[in-house]
């Protein structure tokens, strides 16, 4: 028999970004808030310290951050004509665990969306026509634009001190910075990073090619800072252990680092780890959550009451938890109704490999996770599209988020893959070798989608999440594109080798691209396309909100971490102003 | 005596040793200093100075590098040559301000700086000195040195300064053996800004006075790096 | 400062006179004594491998990454202890692994579907060849350097059933840990006195760049430092709860 706990204001389900900025942005107001985290509580000081941090075996290869496959899997398949079977080992996405969720082993890759994307479907017809789209996409509007969204884009760069240059001010382009960014009301918190060989090598290069070359944006800290919540975070030291793992230096903008300090100062707050959320309980009626319930690490089941109940559990767990907790449809595919795990999206990355003779020396093990040179002039919509057969792009990135040795040993096509040439090969080109990495849109299609297996559970007993994917043709058509323009930047630089490795059917989930998995819990305005409405509350259950990047409609070329992040603000905001006063459907 | 008269005393008498018993000995006879140019003007400027300004380094910092074990002055030997010329350049600079450094270094040329600087990082004490701290304060600042502080949000000194504090050569210099009351000063000093540094300008304005002593006692108690 | 903290301040030595200066003039044997750093482990006692599956490894490893004129090849990197350690470990075991079934055969792009755990593929898989070859009267390990690399890519390319285990199952495997042993950390049993590091360049578990990541094409050479280097490192046991 569950044990009923006493009845709270809000239960927030995963403690990463969304949950801990939420359960602050609330426990400020005077509400009573629990956060629930499955995984261990952790702190910079001293589960991130180095240099036992630094242990690629540890956290890389066996993903020691990552959620326990062996508990919980999730089953995938390119199609709906196949067996979906389980992901036995985390390869091709990371799904994290543990008290600051993904914020703790992202790279601090810190982009804004452009503009177009949160109008993109609107925009993209209007500029091409609807027959630029193959017949399976399904882009559509977020529901929210981007000039209500700057705001809170520039309240969370200001919390996680983003470093950068601005390119766009309030419409006038700024030297040194992106120009084709959308607008920005004022600078970057912190300067930019500073610029690796590999950068530089491209920079002349794209310049010399009339592209537009400038420092990614980033949340690893350029100087000393101290947060708009008072915290403060130390300089970044290029230490090449950034994605994957804690940051010793708190340098990283983490919720460790960024939030969770101010938030356990409020004794309206209460954290409680090791608890797995089970489900939200819904009334009779199935329109009202009354909490959730959750299991503790001995087994132990509890009802844990609330008012308000925030699933900001991570986008593939938000999706799950809607569907084991019966809140909305299920989307079927075939007839295209429903609307949970609609639109499921991912990120299509591409390389270039680009070899260079020994006496470039690189370094690249000295690396933060947001270093890198980068051009824009290929991603979303910013380059002319007319006949070229496909809608989005990449951003193209020369630099390195570090070097580590079992994962990182490049040799250059026509090398055996073991034995005497293969060692030869990694010990000439290893700190001789850059590797562009391009990111690029994901276009939401039909046949994508999330669901639940029927056949293969979690230890709780539960049905696991079932994933339907393969790259559209579209994305396989863009990726092409790209990476061609990326490997003539790559001759121009001089280098020996260049080795052009477009994006190609069919997606596997054996070697990890990207962890921006996207979609499923879609936001928008009309109920039939999407799960939760504008402010990323529920249309079925309106005291719910599911945020995460769960939310976005089909991804664009950027990582998604710093526009969830504006999202968060712009739904606690519509929380605290709004829901509070008049608890109900907002839109 | 005082400290001066002292470290007077141990200058005469070293001068008397090299005057005995040749350079060579007088460093100890485990390093050999490579015969350039550049070692020999190293070797001048240590134990002459020049005409511009610059003192005899060994007055101050001894032939072995050890100094006068006062802690008013760093033990030199062995530490990184880029680190000690970067030092010299950042005193001439204003970048880093001490009352006597900063007029000695700026009567140096670039050349000489590097050449001193290498000197240092090829001395080796001709004493070897352990030295013992306070257990409780050392254990507290083992603590600090090796997890870090989390309420200043200090991260472990080791991180940057390497196993034991050995140092990451050739940027990051060791602490393993270095003074304790020069540590805590330079913390201070940083603290104050009268030394620049984006990194340890942040950390002296984190770490308190009692986890300056803490930690500085801990190093100063570990042997001196096995340089490889 | 006080005297008492330094037993053997110069002080001292300016009082001791000509012995102090006799004592100066010997051939400094430890100055600047620290105590040498405690070697990374690399345990000999075996906890998983028998000695028939040790020696194919041995030989099979070093053909992967074989000796060279300047580098140690894995066998001397200590690669097959580290597949020791971890074979006898949790991650053997499939701790890290979803083990339900049902099991069934997918395609390539679902990943290893297989009901081993790694130690069981590991054995059930070198069972079946240490078998094939004894039934032959010889052992991998017998056959010439060629040979040897001829049998290797048959496995590669799944000629063989292995007892259930498709061939190029295995020697993914194999060839992955073959890598992890070889580029890990010390601590972990293989990349023995940080070899392969050294082979890279690679310098380890001590990274801060600040000053030096924008200094362009700078030759860096530092020998590379392990997690377990110092010895002195103390890990708090605790955490600390006050965030």
């Amino acid at each position: 028999m569950p044990q009923r706990l006493k009845e709270v204001d809000v239960v927030c389900v995963g403690m990463g970004f969304a949950g801990s900025i939420l359960a602050k942005e609330l426990a400020a107001s005077g509400l009573k808030v629990v956060g629930l985290e499955r995984g261990k509580d952790r702190h910079s000081v001293p589960d991130f310290q180095s240099p036992q941090i630094h242990d690629e075996l540890k956290y890389s290869v066996r993903k020691a951050f990552m959620q326990d496959v062996h508990k919980e899997a999730m089953t995938f398949r390119n199609t709906h004509n196949e067996v979906a079977l389980p992901m036995r080992q985390w390869e091709g996405f990371l799904p994290g665990t543990g008290l600051g969720g993904c914020g703790v082993h992202w790279n601090g890759q810190a982009w804004r969306y452009q503009a177009a994307d949160f109008i993109y479907k609107t925009h993209i017809e209007q500029r091409y026509g609807k027959k630029i789209l193959d017949p399976d996409l399904r882009i559509q509007d977020w529901g929210v634009t981007y000039a209500e969204l700057e705001p809170y884009y520039d309240k969370f760069e200001y919390l996680i001190g983003a470093g950068g240059k601005a390119g766009n001010l309030n419409g006038k382009i700024q030297p040194g910075g992106n120009p084709l960014e959308s607008p920005r009301s004022r600078e970057y918190p912190n300067p930019p990073m500073k610029e690796q060989y590999a950068g530089a090598l491209f920079r002349k290069a794209a310049l010399e090619l009339g592209y537009h070359p400038f420092i990614q944006p980033s949340a690893n800290m350029t100087r000393p800072y101290t947060n708009t919540e008072g915290i403060a975070l130390n300089p970044c030291v290029y230490c090449g252990f950034c994605e994957r793992y804690g940051c010793e230096q708190f340098a990283k903008a983490s919720p460790q680092t960024v939030i969770l300090p101010k938030l356990r100062e409020y004794s309206n707050f209460e954290l409680r780890t090791g608890a797995h959320v089970l489900k939200i309980n819904l009334d009779s009626t199935g329109k009202k959550a009354t909490g959730v319930s959750y299991m503790d690490e001995q087994g132990r089941e509890f009802e844990q009451p609330a008012s308000l109940v925030l699933c900001t559990a991570f986008i593939l767990n938000n999706i799950r938890m809607l569907l084991l907790s019966g809140i909305g449809k299920p989307y079927d595919p075939l007839t295209e109704k429903g609307s949970v795990g609609r639109n499921y999206a991912y990120q299509t990355q591409s390389y270039v490999p680009v070899f260079f003779d020994e006496d470039i020396h690189l370094n690249s093990y000295m690396a933060a996770g947001a270093s890198g040179t980068v051009i824009d002039d290929f991603s979303v919509d910013n380059f002319d599209h007319s006949g070229l057969g496909f809608i989005g792009g990449c951003y193209i990135m020369s630099g390195s988020t570090g070097a580590r040795p079992i994962e990182f040993h490049p040799t250059p096509p026509g090398t055996p893959r073991w034995g005497s040439r293969w060692k030869e090969a990694v010990r000439k080109h290893y700190n001789h070798t850059a590797i562009f990495n391009l990111s690029g849109t994901s276009t939401a299609a039909r046949q994508n989608y999330a669901d639940l297996d029927p056949t293969y559970r979690d230890a709780w007993g539960l049905p696991a999440l079932r994933i339907t994917y393969d790259f559209p043709e579209n994305d396989v058509r863009m990726s092409k594109y790209v990476t061609n323009k990326a490997s003539e930047i790559a001759h121009r630089m001089g280098a020996k080798t260049v080795v052009n490795e477009p994006r190609v059917r069919p997606y596997s989930t054996t070697t990890y691209q990207s962890t921006h998995n996207t979609g499923g819990a879609v936001m928008g305005n009309d109920p039939a396309t999407s799960v939760v409405n504008r402010y990323l509350q529920s249309w079925d259950v309106s005291n719910v909100f599911v945020v995460g990047a769960s939310a976005y409609p089909q991804n664009s070329s950027y990582n998604p971490t710093v526009t969830l992040g504006a999202l968060i603000y712009w739904t606690a905001d519509a929380i605290k102003n709004h829901y509070l006063k008049n608890p109900g459907p907002l839109a | 005596m005082t400290r001066l008269a002292y470290m007077r005393n141990y200058a005469i008498l070293f001068a008397a040793i090299t005057a005995v018993f040749g350079f060579r000995l007088a460093t100890g006879a485990k390093t050999a200093i490579a015969a350039t140019n550049s070692a020999q003007v190293g070797a001048q400027l240590v134990s002459a100075g020049n005409k511009k300004g610059a003192i005899a380094c060994a007055r101050c910092h001894g032939y072995d590098g050890a100094s006068d074990g006062s802690g008013a002055f760093p033990t030199l030997a062995g530490q990184s040559a880029y680190y000690l010329t970067a030092q010299l350049r950042n005193f001439a600079s204003g970048d880093r301000q001490n009352a006597l450094m900063s007029s000695i270094a700026k009567g140096l040329t670039d050349e000489e700086m590097q050449s001193v600087a290498q000197y240092y990082a090829a001395a080796r004490p001709t004493l070897p000195v352990k030295r013992q701290g306070q257990p409780d304060l050392v254990a507290r600042g083992q603590y600090i040195a090796t997890e870090g502080n989390l309420p200043n949000r200090v991260q472990a000194c080791i991180s940057c300064h390497g196993p034991n504090g050995n140092g990451e050569p050739p940027a990051i210099p060791y602490l393993s053996g270095q003074y304790k009351h020069y540590i805590q000063v330079q913390l201070l000093t940083f603290k104050k800004g009268y030394r620049k540094d984006v990194q340890m300008g942040n950390v002296g304005h984190r770490v308190s006075d009692e986890q300056a002593a803490a930690v500085a006692s801990y190093f100063d108690q570990l042997p001196l790096p096995n340089n490889q | 400062m006080s005297n008492e903290s330094h037993p053997n301040s110069r002080r001292n030595f300016l009082k001791s006179g000509l012995i102090a200066i006799s004592t100066a003039a010997l051939p400094a044997t430890t100055v600047a004594a620290a105590a040498a750093p405690t070697p990374s482990p690399n345990p000999q006692p075996t906890r998983f491998l028998n000695e028939p599956e040790r020696h194919f490894l041995e030989s099979a490893v070093d053909r992967l990454i074989p000796p060279d004129g300047r580098w140690p090849g894995a066998t001397e990197a200590g690669v097959v202890n580290y597949i020791d350690l971890q074979m006898g470990g949790a991650w053997g075991k499939g701790d890290l692994i979803y083990r339900h079934g049902p099991f069934r055969k997918g395609s390539w792009t679902q990943g290893y579907q297989l009901e081993y755990t790694p130690a069981e593929l590991f054995r059930r898989s070198i069972s079946a060849i240490n078998a094939s070859f004894s039934s032959q009267g010889t052992t991998f390990s017998q056959l010439s350097p060629t040979e040897k690399d001829a049998y290797l890519a048959q496995l590669e390319r799944g000629d063989f059933d292995l007892d259930g285990v498709p061939s190029d199952v295995f020697f993914n495997f194999l060839w992955k840990h073959t890598q992890e042993g070889f580029f890990a950390d010390p601590m972990y049993g293989g990349n023995k006195d940080k070899v392969a590091w050294k082979m890279l360049g690679f310098p380890g578990a001590y990274t801060d760049f600040y000053e030096l990541v924008d200094k362009h094409g700078m030759e860096f050479h530092r020998v590379p430092v392990g997690i377990k280097d110092g010895g002195m490192h103390m890990h708090a046991m605790a955490n600390s709860r006050k965030d």
